[in-house]
């Protein structure tokens, strides 16, 4: 898998900083995501890479530094939340955040809430052109679904917590795809899973990239990126400390240090 | 003028103490079940209601000496709060742990309402103000052009003597540790062997204990108790703790005079401030809970992702 | 063609037999309202207090079976669901025909019309605390701000009632605006003790802005309402049978009440209301996929407290007296009690619980203050057994286009061949 560096920068993060009070979990990070890949991030346990996603989707302030996202290079950070979404960005949550007593199908159809009418009058009124949309909706929620094969739409009309771990975690991708998002950002998709699971849905995610969806996703346990991102970052401390190909990264000093701890290097 | 401001001084810490006292309760309670205790301004009435029976039975008994009597107050309806606390804790509050912020509110109102109502009906005349038995009420001296009151001296000195002891009991006991350990994280406290269920218990009896004291000191200033005296009281409190920060023992123990201040000087500076100072206690409490969520303390941030 | 004869008679032999069916199963399920209901009325209007406790006991009893039993819960749901619309039709049919069989109990009519108001405001608090998840500790604030705005335009400005009751419920609207602003920024226990704080202090303004409420006066002599000269304490009269102005009044709440179930169940299904539903089950995600829940807050806030104003002003002008004792905390706990017991989000629970809460305790009188008391008691007793209420949110179902879903699943072609998941909570 070759990293292609003609393709458009869709997202990047210029000199980003976090500090919780004297935490610096994400330390003057610049990096860049392009257009049409799968890129990973990988890095151990507290290294930063949950807080990236969060100050993407603008869940806190950054100290500083900006990410910039699109052609139009949108400061990510003066945009709220909810506006994110509509700008084409959506995420998975590595600790599970689905509606719980949601359906899964509305669980789906919360995630169209950029392009759906919820306007309180429209809402009483409940015009023809109102249900139309609606009808609509519906329509590419199960579409979307059934990218997933028989496992989530057989369960559309249950609640969300009546799902299995494995197919939890797809119904978070299948919310991300259903808001039809230029960039997916998934923060440990195959955590917690056996292997077969994770063979099942990182097929889901080759295959949802096979769609036309950039992905950025986030993975602690290396050799699981293998053969999946075309790019990889290795974070460390809260900032980059190595990009390239999956060889090239996994070959580094830096990454080998972090990931083994010092002793190794040397010896 | 310097006088008035003394007697101010003086009512702000009186005030204080109690609010002090009653609010460690509240704090406590939140901190180790993440429960506001609605109910524990009950238990402060209860504490005054107990105090009134120790005098009554302190006259049956001849007993002469005032401070004895006072001493007695003190100590039992500290006990028979503890004991009320402990019992709420066991059967109301343990079956609702855990469960959503709501249902562990709307107990504790209703565990309110119980008590309240029990007092009201079964405490003879309980539904009449009572007036309060205290043998030093019109004992006063003076220091220089200020009369103080020893009623007020004294309960500024026993809250003080109390939150004291309740700060080594938390800060230096093992039993203090392994409370603070609870507040900080349940979960974590029970995987180190601490046995969580006699924690939740043993603060129950302390806060309970210091909310009945509050009680008894709130009759001896006020001279007058009733059996709907508790819920203004446990706003109070409530906006103390807050205001220390929720959780955060240390916190509290200013909290109150910080209220007490706020009273003491809507009364004294606005005109008819005495109809409108509960106003400004509560506005202070939204204040705080908006601008300040975690007291005037300190600001951590929340954790999300 | 006889071939096609026949499958002509069998399709019409399939439609007279389900034809059948239906009427046979509204039978049943029209009787079984029917019966529930005449079983209700005559048990609340006993004279006899022994008897009245009696029957209390019994209905408690019924609702504890009811909660033990889910598969009866469960086959009642679906016989209701196979015919809502019907139901619905039934019952309304009952609760319009209830006050004439009572012509000589006018109390019990004026029972009827306070369950209505308390209804209504139990519904508004279900859309903010239902819905939205929204834990308003003051609701009491929009019922005084509903009752006042209207008694006093009626007493000092003479303005109708029918210009007051919007006014009202819009007054009411601001102040849960007004609420709405500090109460985004805080959650769970914060937002409970903001909005009783809030309680606090609008009943203790209540009490002293004398200009605006008369203090502890209270607002008194509030003109019922009139059409056209009319005035709703006149009894009407149809031929010499004189109906109790109490029915006046029952119908213009039960009207309102069924408007604002409308108005419930419109917003509950429209993609407001799902996105409702999604900050009550996880703020941080709903924001993250496009939910504007500030905006969502604010309207949550002003539309629950809207019809805490109706039901305020509907209120005021029938018993024609407002007092700041109407809008304590007490009060607020009440309407949330309603909403609980009946079953959070729930709307059809939320009206049952606000019919309950309201009769129960005016038919306990004889008991005085002990009643508060076996409230209180009841209270704690069922949030620890029962804290989900009596009929809990369960998922509504869409009715989907089932030929859709199996043609989708057909085409995915891939069936579920992995182990089952891991256990529900993996630590990661
Ligand atoms: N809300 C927060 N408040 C304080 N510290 C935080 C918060 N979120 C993350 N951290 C800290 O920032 C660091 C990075 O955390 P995180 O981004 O979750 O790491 P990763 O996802 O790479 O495992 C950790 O040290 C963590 O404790
Ligand atoms: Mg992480």
């Amino acid at each position: 898998m070759a990293a292609d560096d003609t393709a458009a920068i869709i997202l990047a993060s210029e000199s980003l900083t976090k500090n919780f009070g004297g935490v610096l979990a994400v330390n003057d990070l610049s990096l860049e995501v392009r257009e049409g890949e799968i890129t990973a991030i990988i890095g151990p346990n507290g290294s930063g890479k949950t807080t990236f996603f969060n100050l993407i989707m603008h869940l806190y302030d950054a100290t500083s530094g900006q990410i910039l996202f699109g052609g139009e290079r949108r400061n990510l950070l003066d945009l709220p939340t909810h506006e994110i979404n509509a700008q084409g960005l959506a995420r998975t949550f590595q600790t599970l955040r689905l509606f719980p007593n949601l359906t899964v199908l509305e669980n789906v159809l919360v995630a169209m809430s950029s392009r759906v009418n919820a306007g309180f009058f429209s809402a009483l009124a409940k015009p023809k052109s109102l249900r139309r949309q609606d009808k609509g909706a519906e329509e590419a929620a199960l579409e979307t679904l059934s990218m997933f094969g028989a496992r989530l739409i057989s369960m559309c009309n249950e609640p969300a917590s009546s799902l299995s771990y494995a197919n939890r975690r797809r119904l978070e991708i299948a919310r991300c795809v259903a808001s039809r998002p230029k960039l997916i950002l998934l923060d440990e998709p195959v955590a917690g899973m056996n292997p077969t699971e994770t063979r099942g849905v990182i097929e889901d995610i080759q295959r949802i990239h096979e769609k036309g969806h950039t992905v950025l996703l986030i993975e602690h346990d290396m050799k699981l990126v293998e053969g999946v991102a075309h790019r990889v970052f290795a974070f460390d401390h809260g900032t980059k400390i190595a990009e390239g190909t999956f060889r090239e990264v996994s070959t580094h000093p830096a990454v080998i240090e972090a990931y083994l701890g010092k002793r190794a290097v040397r010896h | 003028m310097f006088e008035t401001w003394i007697q101010q001084l003086v009512n702000g810490l009186t005030i204080g103490g109690m609010y002090t006292l009653v609010a460690v309760g509240f704090t406590l309670f939140f901190g180790v079940l993440k429960l506001i205790n609605f109910a524990h301004g009950e238990v402060f009435m209860l504490g005054g209601f107990t105090g009134l029976v120790v005098a009554w039975l302190a006259e049956d008994l001849g007993l002469q000496s005032g401070l004895l009597i006072i001493f007695l107050m003190f100590v039992i309806s500290m006990g028979v709060c503890a004991v009320i606390g402990a019992l709420m804790e066991r059967f109301a509050y343990r079956p609702v742990r855990g469960m959503p912020v709501l249902i562990m509110l709307v107990t504790s109102l209703a565990v309110g309402i119980v008590v309240r109502e029990a007092v009201k009906e079964f405490f003879p005349e309980g539904a009449n103000p009572h007036a309060f038995y205290s043998p030093f009420k019109y004992d006063s001296f003076q220091l220089g052009s200020v009369v103080l009151d020893y009623t007020q001296i004294g309960l500024i000195l026993s809250s003080i003597v109390l939150v004291y002891g309740v700060y080594l009991l938390v800060a230096k006991t093992w039993v203090g540790r392994a409370m603070r350990a609870t507040s900080e994280d349940l979960d974590a406290a029970r995987m180190m062997g601490i046995d969580v269920d006699i924690v939740i218990r043993n603060t129950f009896f302390l806060g309970s204990a210091l909310g009945g004291v509050a009680g008894v000191m709130n009759g001896l200033l006020y001279l007058s108790i009733r059996f709907d005296m508790g819920w203004v009281m446990a706003i109070k409190g409530f906006t103390a703790a807050v205001v220390g920060g929720l959780g955060n023992i240390y916190g509290a123990m200013f909290g109150g005079y910080i209220v007490a201040a706020v009273e003491v000087l809507v009364v004294a500076l606005i005109p008819e401030g005495s109809r409108y100072k509960d106003v400004f206690v509560f506005l202070l409490l939204i204040v705080v809970l908006v601008f300040r969520p975690s007291g005037l303390l300190r600001a951590p941030e929340k954790k999300m992702g | 063609m006889p071939e096609v004869d026949f499958i002509d008679t069998q399709v019409a032999r399939e439609d007279t037999r389900s034809l059948v069916e239906k009427a046979r199963d509204r039978l049943i399920l029209g009787g079984c309202q029917v019966a529930l209901f005449a079983a209700f009325l005559v048990g609340i209007a006993l004279e006899d207090t022994i008897l009245v406790t009696g029957f209390l006991l019994l209905l408690i009893a019924g609702a504890i079976g009811w909660g033990r039993m889910p598969k009866l819960n469960r086959w009642a749901g679906a016989r209701l669901a196979k015919d809502k619309r019907f139901a619905r039709l039934v019952l309304i049919a009952l609760l319009a025909v209830f006050p004439f069989v009572f012509l000589d109990n006018p109390y019990l009519i004026h029972l009827g019309a306070l369950a209505a108001i308390f209804a209504i405001m139990a519904l508004g608090l279900n859309i903010t605390l239902g819905f939205c998840g929204l834990l308003d500790v003051g609701f009491a604030v929009y019922f005084a701000a509903g009752a006042y705005m209207s008694s006093q335009l009626a007493v000092m400005f003479d303005v109708s009632f029918w210009i007051g009751l919007p006014l009202g419920g819009l007054t009411a609207a601001f102040f849960g605006f007004l609420v709405a602003w500090p109460a985004l920024r805080v959650s769970d226990h914060y937002l409970a003790l903001v909005t009783l704080g809030y309680g606090l202090i609008m009943n203790l303004l209540h009490r002293n802005f004398t200009f605006l409420t008369h203090g502890t006066d209270g607002v008194i002599n509030i003109p019922p309402p009139s059409i056209f000269g009319w005035d709703f304490v006149t009894p009407i009269e149809i031929g010499d049978l004189e109906l109790p102005f109490q029915m006046n009044f029952y119908f213009l709440a039960l009207i309102i009440a069924v408007l604002t179930i409308f108005v419930s169940i419109r917003l509950r299904d429209s993609n407001l209301g799902r996105q409702w539903e999604a900050i009550r089950e996880d703020e941080v995600a709903a924001r993250c996929f496009g939910v504007n829940v500030r905006r969502l807050k604010i309207i949550a806030f002003s539309t629950g407290a809207f019809f805490g104003g109706i039901g305020g002003a509907v209120f005021a002008h029938m018993i024609g007296f407002v007092h700041p004792d109407n809008f304590v905390l007490l009060t607020s706990i009440m309407i949330l009690a309603m909403v609980i017991i009946g079953g959070m989000g729930n709307i059809a629970g939320v009206v049952v619980g606000a019919v309950a809460l309201t009769l129960i305790p005016e038919r306990l009188r004889e008991f005085e203050d002990l009643r508060m008391l076996l409230f209180g008691g009841a209270l704690v007793l069922i949030m620890i057994y029962r804290p989900q209420g009596l009929f809990p949110n369960s998922r509504r179902r869409r009715e989907l286009q089932a030929e859709k879903i199996n043609t989708l699943i057909a085409q995915s072609g891939r069936d579920d061949a992995e182990a089952p998941g891991l256990p529900d909570e993996v630590k990661v």
